[in-house]
C-alpha cells in the first residue's frame, strides 16, 4: 500500500501534519480563556438579577455560534422550560459560556441530574449552576456524564 | 503532566502524519451535528472550471477547458456524538471537456449522471476546555462506484476505500483544523493523498453568525498528478437549522502526469438542513 502511496505526499505532508498538530494544540492550549471565572460570576449575578425566572449555568466548550444548536434541542426538551423566553427557553453566551435556561416555576426546583445530562448529550461539558440566595451568588456543581 | 501532554500530542501528530491515504470534508460543514440522535441533509453546487491541457508543469493547449458543474447530496446521522454515518452522492449536472482533434480543432466530450457514492463513518473524540472546544476524528471511508457510462468520465467507477484523519479546535474568536486523507481504489485508478490545514475567524451580525476560513488543500496522485488549492470559506448560521456556506478555491499549483486539465479554480454553495 505505501508504494501506491505518492512520493512528494509520503514526506511533505506527514511531515508538516506531525510538526503542526502538536504545535497548534499547544499553541491554543495556553490561549487564555476568554473571560475569567471573575468575570463570570459578575456575569451570571447580572443575568441572574435581570430574570429571577432563569437558571444560569456555565459548560466548557460552548465557545461558537453553532454550540448552542445542540444545547437548545436537548435542553428545551426538558420539563419546565419556557420556550416562549430567549430562543426556545435557551440563550448562550459564547463569550462566557454560560447558558441560561428559562422556567416556567421555581428555577431552584430544575432537576440538575437531567440538565448536565442534557448537557453531556449535546456533546459539552456541564460544569456549575449559579443562583442568587438573598442576594448572595451561590453555585452548584453539576452531576458527570450517566453513561447509562 | 506537561511532559505527558507533550509526548502524548507528539505521538498524535505522528500518527496523524502517517495516516498516509485521505480528503474530505464530511456533512453538514464538517461541524455538525454532535449532539446525540441528531441528523443532517446537505445540499452542495459545484463549479469547476479547469482552463488548460497540461502535461507535468506545462501548458501544452491554452484554452482548452473543462467545466464540472456537479450537485452534492449529502447526509449526516449522529447516534452518538462520538459516532456519524455520512453519506454522499454527488449528481453531475454537466460536464464538458475539450480536447484538440486531428485537424487541429477542438473535440468535445461531455459527461452527466450520478457520481461515485462515499459512505463515511467519522469517529470522534470531543475535548471540552474553558474557553476551547475541539475533537479529534478518524474517519474510514468506502467509495462506491455508481457512475455511467458517457463520453467521458468525472467520476472514477472504481471501488475505493479511504482513512482520514483530523484535529479541529475552535474559541470563541478563532478556528483551526488540520487533516489528512487517502485513497486507494481497485483497478488502474491512482491512489489520492490529500492534506488540508484551515485557519478562521467566528463573527456575529446579529442573529446571524458564522465563521470565515482560509482553507489550503493539497492533492496528490501516485500517478504524479499534484493539485494545491487555496481560497476563502464563508459559513453563515441562519437559523439552529438552516445553515450555508460558499467557497471559492483557486489551484496554485498545477501539476498532471499524463495529458490532462488543469489550472482551475472552484466555486461551491452549500445550504443545509439540521435536526
Amino acid at each position: 500500500m505505501l508504494a501506491q502511496i505518492s512520493r512528494p505526499f509520503r514526506f511533505l505532508l506527514p511531515a508538516l501534519v506531525a510538526i503542526l498538530t502538536p504545535l497548534s494544540t499547544f499553541a491554543l492550549e495556553d490561549v487564555n480563556p476568554e473571560v475569567t471565572e471573575e468575570v463570570r460570576l459578575i456575569s451570571a449575578r447580572e443575568k441572574l438579577s435581570a430574570n429571577p425566572s432563569i437558571v444560569v449555568l456555565y459548560a466548557e466548550g460552548l465557545c461558537c455560534p453553532s454550540c448552542a444548536i445542540g444545547v437548545r434541542k436537548k435542553v428545551s426538551k426538558l420539563s419546565n422550560v419556557d420556550r416562549a423566553q430567549f430562543n426556545n427557553g435557551v440563550d448562550l453566551d459564547t463569550k462566557t459560556q454560560l447558558v441560561s435556561v428559562a422556567m416556567k416555576s421555581d428555577p431552584t426546583k430544575i432537576d440538575l441530574p437531567s440538565l448536565a445530562q442534557a448537557i453531556w448529550d449535546a456533546g459539552y461539558t456541564p460544569v456549575r449552576t449559579y443562583h442568587l440566595d438573598a442576594g448572595d451568588l451561590r453555585t452548584t456543581a453539576l452531576p458527570a456524564e450517566n453513561s447509562d | 503532566m506537561q511532559f505527558k501532554r507533550v509526548t502524548e500530542a507528539l505521538w498524535l501528530g505522528l500518527v496523524l502524519g502517517l495516516a498516509a491515504p485521505a480528503g474530505a470534508d464530511q456533512p453538514v460543514f464538517n461541524e455538525m451535528p454532535r449532539w446525540d440522535n441528531g441528523w443532517g441533509i446537505q445540499f452542495v453546487g459545484e463549479r469547476r472550471i479547469e482552463r488548460d491541457l497540461m502535461s507535468g508543469n506545462q501548458v501544452v493547449a491554452a484554452g482548452f477547458s473543462e467545466e464540472v458543474d456537479l450537485l452534492h447530496v449529502e447526509g449526516v446521522y449522529t447516534w452518538d456524538k462520538t459516532i456519524r454515518l455520512t453519506a454522499k452522492l454527488p449528481l453531475i449536472l454537466d460536464a464538458r471537456r475539450e480536447l484538440p482533434d486531428a485537424t487541429g480543432g477542438k473535440l468535445i466530450e461531455h459527461d452527466d449522471g450520478i457520481g461515485d457514492a462515499t459512505l463515511a463513518l467519522p469517529l470522534k473524540r470531543y475535548f471540552n476546555l474553558d474557553g476551547r472546544s475541539g475533537s479529534w476524528t478518524l474517519t474510514p471511508q468506502a467509495r462506491v462506484p455508481l457512475g455511467s457510462t458517457d463520453n467521458y468520465e468525472v467520476s472514477d467507477r472504481a471501488w475505493g476505500s479511504g482513512l482520514h484523519a483530523g484535529f479541529e479546535t475552535e474559541t470563541y474568536r478563532y478556528l483551526f483544523a488540520i487533516g489528512v486523507t487517502g485513497w486507494i481504489f481497485e483497478g488502474n485508478t491512482p491512489a489520492q493523498t490529500s492534506g488540508s490545514i484551515d485557519f478562521g475567524v467566528n463573527f456575529s451580525l446579529g442573529d446571524l453568525s458564522g465563521h470565515v476560513k482560509w482553507e489550503t488543500d493539497y492533492i496528490s496522485e501516485n500517478d504524479g498528478t499534484e493539485k494545491l488549492y487555496i481560497g476563502p470559506h464563508v459559513y453563515l448560521k441562519i437559523t439552529d437549522t438552516v445553515h450555508t456556506q460558499i467557497m471559492y478555491k483557486r489551484e496554485a499549483h498545477s501539476r498532471r502526469n499524463a495529458l490532462d486539465h488543469g489550472n482551475g479554480h472552484i466555486i461551491k454553495l452549500g445550504f443545509a438542513l439540521v435536526f
